[in-house]
């Protein structure tokens, strides 16, 4: 099994009183939260501390890091995840440089996705995963005020050119309903032959399991929801790679956990509980009351297949977490470890558990979130010291004895270059 | 609120089946085209009954809302005043009488600007369409739908605003509602403004801007707006109307129609 740190860059240094509501669930942070609120003081360390992290979870043994996209947004701070990635590519030698991802339908022309991704493929040697999510209504429908009623279409174009722009060694024409390119040769082209692997963020609609499958991309399953609602989800989607006859690998699937770990399960609440209450209280609180998702961010089949599955699923992805804003403070750390949001403990409870979820939802590739909420450097480098050190060993071998061939990881060129001594 | 004797529904296939559309029609006359709100409800109103004395009153449904097909193939304003064009074509239709609401006002208005020869009178009703920096209307996308009929309505507890668009726990009315917002914010979204402020003065038909005074949803000025870029256009304001002065005042709302059209 893959393991890769999953990090959203929060911006934790919320003040009390929201400037533009009467509390935090109305006003919401998202879309129109105002940037005075944001401290570029406090954001420099943080972006840093955040690098850092990922940085060290390589040298933990981590397979891979994973950044992600959001806009206007408190809980994730990477309006451009290539950016991340570009700087990790340098201070970073062997782990998989993973998005999760760029939300390819707000790109024009969607060529600079290609171009972008090549760019990293080559300086990092061949270590990019690519990951084109539909996007979330806040990000797309609000923010970059891309129309519900074209979206959709605008991004299964963009996946196609972009895959098309990295796999294609001739210069060829592109004549898209939204994209009108004559002249299409990316420079560079990608590290990786013929282009990096594709992972495809998703809720649970029917459409995406069938469209990542009929694709041949990973299909990753990010959600705050927890395992026991994501059994529903990746329950889905393995009766719809059946019905394809597709194989059942389980290196086509991912999935994100919050994660925590100390040296008991009592200690990892005294030190994590803040972070994650934070993170679940107050971060994905609420969405605020003038931007839920947008109509027709969800296709009529996904909204019929909803009034039957109804509750479960609505709470699965974090853009739909805000339309149903808890009431009062919002779930405590107990809730959250009983729901099975979090999954916290000792380093062989841990590993026991994520051997349990891995091999119930089969999925080949796990994605820990580490730092959590306000979580501060000290904190959640301990949780990832004791994840890599004391977890990790205990969970790698889960899929080896079925002995499927992960075709969804990088594979990077023999030799790398390494940033030289500076001056040297 | 519907006499269903008066009026009759079918399906009218327009560019060899491209798009096929639901068509209301009641009365005898020259005929008068209504082009209808995102709302798209699907009754026959009594300011239509009232019109239908005089006009065969033809009231499509467009594509994307209700069970109308074939969104697929407009994309923008051009497409709407070609597909109008062809929707003409199918009824057998030379030119009408043009009468549109809000989003159906924005139709309407492209329709008689880029085609002239169709539209022998103009009627917008609150129409969507332009954009006022110094007044900007609400984004109706973003206001709670428990809200909007506040900005809709002069009185939205007043009984024809309950009537009007009640809730709903089907879900097949939810998912039509849905359907209906997703299309229209192919034309709305963001900004109710995709360019017809270049067109406009080609409107040539002689125009009549009729406008809620309380609407909260396109506030009055863009009546005025209207008012002052159409050339030759007359504007009258309703009292006690909201967005919908056709529905909330008919008898005022027809006495200023009535004397237009005659």
């Amino acid at each position: 099994m893959k393991v890769s740190m999953f990090h959203l860059m929060p911006y934790s240094a919320m003040p009390e009183e929201p400037p533009h509501g009467p509390d935090w669930k109305t006003a919401g942070i998202w879309v129109d939260l105002p940037n005075s609120v944001y401290n570029p003081q406090i954001g420099n360390e943080l972006y840093n501390e955040y690098l850092d992290e990922l940085e060290y979870a390589e040298q933990v043994g981590m397979d891979g890091v994973c950044v992600n996209e959001h806009h206007a947004n408190m809980y994730g701070t990477m309006p451009s995840p290539s950016i991340m990635l570009a700087s990790l590519a340098r201070r970073t030698s062997k782990a998989n440089l993973i998005v999760l991802g760029t939300s390819i339908a707000l790109y024009n022309p969607p060529v600079r996705v290609a171009e972008e991704m090549s760019m990293i493929d080559v300086i990092s040697g061949g270590r990019v995963v690519c990951g084109f999510p539909v996007g979330t209504s806040q990000d797309t429908n609000w923010v970059y005020g891309m129309s519900p009623s074209v979206f959709r279409e605008r991004y299964y174009e963009a996946e196609d050119l972009i895959k098309k722009a990295m796999e294609t060694r001739e210069p060829f024409h592109y004549n898209g309903k939204y994209s009108k390119l004559r002249y299409v040769s990316i420079w560079p082209r990608p590290a990786q032959e013929p282009r990096p692997p594709i992972w495809v963020p998703g809720g649970g609609s029917i459409e995406t399991w069938d469209w990542t499958i009929e694709k041949d991309h990973v299909y990753a399953a990010l959600s705050y929801g927890g395992y026991k609602r994501a059994q529903q989800t990746l329950n889905g989607y393995w009766s719809r790679v059946r019905e394809h006859g597709a194989d059942e690998t389980p290196y086509r699937a991912a999935y994100m956990q919050l994660t925590l770990v100390s040296d008991s399960a009592e200690q990892a609440k005294k030190e994590y509980q803040e972070g994650v209450e934070f993170f679940y209280q107050k971060l994905l609180g609420s969405t605020g009351r003038y931007f839920p998702e947008a109509p027709g961010y969800r296709t009529e089949a996904s909204i019929r297949a909803g009034f039957e599955r109804s509750l479960a699923l609505a709470q699965e992805s974090a853009p739909q977490a805000g339309r149903k804003a808890p009431q009062g403070a919002g779930p405590s750390w107990d809730q959250l470890v009983e729901e099975g949001n979090i999954v916290a403990g000792n380093p062989d409870e841990v590993a026991e558990k994520l051997r349990e979820i891995a091999t119930s939802l089969r999925v080949g590739h796990v994605l820990p979130l580490l730092q959590i909420g306000n979580m501060r450097r000290e904190t959640t480098m301990k949780n990832i010291k004791m994840f890599g050190e004391e977890v990790l060993p205990q969970i790698h071998d889960v899929w080896d004895d079925e002995g499927w061939e992960d075709r969804w990881s990088p594979r990077p060129l023999a030799q790398r270059a390494q940033p030289a001594t500076i001056g040297g | 609120m519907t006499t269903a004797t008066t009026h009759t529904e079918r399906t009218v296939s327009v560019r060899d089946g491209a798009f096929e559309i639901e068509v209301r029609e009641g009365g005898e006359g020259p005929p008068l085209l209504y082009l209808h709100n995102m709302m798209a409800e699907y009754g026959w109103f009594p300011f239509m009954e009232r019109l239908a004395e005089n006009y065969r009153v033809i009231a499509p449904i467009f594509p994307g809302f209700r069970e109308s097909s074939g969104l697929q193939y407009i994309d923008d304003p051009t497409d709407t005043v070609v597909y109008h064009n062809d929707l003409l074509d199918a009824l057998g239709i030379d030119s009408v009488t043009l009468m549109g609401h809000e989003l159906g006002g924005m139709f309407a208005a492209e329709l008689a600007a880029l085609s002239p020869h169709r539209v022998e009178k103009l009627v917008l009703i609150d129409a969507y369409g332009l954009w006022l920096e110094e007044v900007p209307c609400p984004d109706y996308f973003a206001t709670p739908r428990r809200t909007l009929p506040t900005l809709m309505w002069h009185d939205h507890m007043s009984e024809v605003a309950q009537e009007y668009n009640p809730p709903t726990r089907d879900p097949e009315i939810s998912i039509q509602r849905t359907r209906a917002q997703t299309s229209g914010s192919r034309f709305l979204w963001q900004f109710p403004d995709r360019g017809l402020d270049k067109r406009i003065h080609r409107i040539s038909a002689p125009t009549l801007i009729v406008w809620g005074e309380s609407d909260g949803q396109i506030p009055i000025e863009y009546g005025q707006a209207f008012n002052a870029l159409i050339p030759g256009s007359q504007l009258v304001t309703i009292p006690e109307a909201g967005n919908l002065p056709q529905i909330e005042q008919v008898d005022a709302f027809m006495d200023a129609v009535s004397g237009f059209l005659a």
